[in-house]
């Protein structure tokens, strides 16, 4: 399930980059939820908070660009020949 | 040089066919064979492809880097204008100084390959579709399929299904789910939308997207952010070009299986065969060409990173031609 809030004040500036981990419960208003189930696409709209929660093991896809949030780790997954 | 000699077409033919004229090349085609002539060569080959892949490069605006329709013929997009080749990639015929190339504005090339397209696609024949979904290419003229040489290349300005965006595709939108993919879950994610959010609150089933494309090997543009382009397709049979790489590009494998075969972009010598089965991940590299083989309709997520910035800065060794180096 993805959760959307419109924050009360913008919590990372417009120009920011990428996903960015916001602290605590930000005030805003809700914007709607998305319940996801496998091959769903489902729009994380910029400027505003989601958060994710499943209640078994599931995995996510996230396009977006080079943010905080990004751990660069194809170099160990990537097969070697 | 950039040419502006241009002939659309004179008489049609023995078979009904008109010939084409752009700068030093010249194009007839007759019941099976293109012939390509240009001032230090010439070049035959057999008509379907050849539409396959003219259709691919008018269709894709002549995409990223280089559009091989053979070991041949093809085109380099410069994003504005654009190269037509003979024997560029060849390291045969440039050794021969039997290559040639020519740079004509985009608007002019694409307009001769669609004229091309438009007198030499028969009207049962649909260039995008797979072999078994389409009649044949072959023969005398017999009418045309202005609906199947005109297709654009679908491109979500945010996402599709999103107001004022590419729509979704439906039964009643004329997208049928394909033969190979009726195993695929129809079913919509659940949206709950606060009234004034609607333009943000946005999903959609993403694999009955795909399994209601009705051509094969056509990247459409599903999402986007900033530069970053999801660009899902499905695939059957052989890739109709081999694609020149001018940036690192991915693929996702989403069901199925492809098999790529890589080769050095310049050269053409063999580099890699990567076999892709559902969930593997590769990336090709900005300086390699590639071509697929998909044995049954298989989900493939192109994912490209569209900076206008990235031809520049790999030729200039300011960016690298791989993603990772070890």
């Amino acid at each position: 399930m993805i959760d959307l809030l419109d924050p009360v004040k913008p919590l990372v500036s417009p120009s920011a980059s990428g996903s960015i981990a916001v602290d605590g419960e930000p005030e805003g208003k809700v914007m709607g939820k998305v319940v996801a189930r496998r091959g769903h696409l489902t729009l994380l709209p910029a400027g505003r908070c989601y958060r994710m929660s499943a209640s078994s093991p599931s995995v996510v896809l996230l396009q977006t660009v080079f943010g905080p949030d990004t751990v660069e780790r194809w170099f160990e997954i990537c097969q070697k020949y | 040089m950039t040419n502006t000699s241009i002939q659309l077409g004179d008489a049609p033919n023995e078979h009904g066919y008109r010939p084409f004229t752009l700068g030093g090349f010249h194009f007839e085609r007759d019941e099976h064979f293109v012939h390509v002539q240009w001032p230090t060569g010439r070049h035959v080959a057999a008509v379907e492809p050849f539409l396959k892949a003219l259709m691919r490069d008018v269709a894709w605006n002549f995409f990223y880097g280089t559009v091989n329709f053979d070991s041949v013929i093809g085109t380099v997009n410069h994003y504005g204008n654009v190269d037509l080749f003979a024997g560029r990639f060849n390291e045969e015929y440039r050794k021969a100084e039997l290559d040639h190339s020519e740079n004509f504005p985009h608007d002019e090339i694409k307009e001769t390959f669609q004229a091309i397209l438009n007198d030499w696609v028969n009207e049962e024949f649909d260039p995008f579709a797979a072999p078994m979904e389409t009649g044949s290419a072959y023969g005398e003229k017999t009418g045309s399929n202005g609906a199947a040489v005109t297709r654009t290349r679908i491109a979500a300005k945010r996402m599709v299904g999103l107001p004022a965006d590419e729509p979704l595709r439906s039964d009643e939108s004329g997208f049928p789910v394909n033969r190979a993919f009726h195993d695929v879950d129809q079913s919509e994610p659940d949206v709950d939308v606060v009234p004034g959010y609607e333009d943000e609150v946005s999903a959609f089933n993403f694999f009955a997207y795909l399994s209601r494309s009705d051509v094969t090997w056509n990247p459409s543009v599903v999402s986007v952010c900033r530069d970053s382009l999801l660009c899902p397709t499905t695939e059957e049979f052989i890739l109709p070009i081999i694609h020149g790489n001018d940036r690192v590009e991915w693929f996702v494998q989403l069901s199925d299986e492809i098999i790529w075969e890589v080769e050095d972009r310049e050269t053409g010598k063999p580099r890699a065969k990567v076999v892709m089965k559902a969930g593997d991940c590769a990336a090709m590299p900005a300086d390699i060409r590639h071509q697929g083989f998909s044995p049954k309709r298989s989900m493939l997520l192109v994912w490209e990173n569209n900076s206008a910035d990235l031809p520049d800065l790999i030729a200039r060794g300011e960016a690298p031609t791989v993603p990772v180096t070890f």
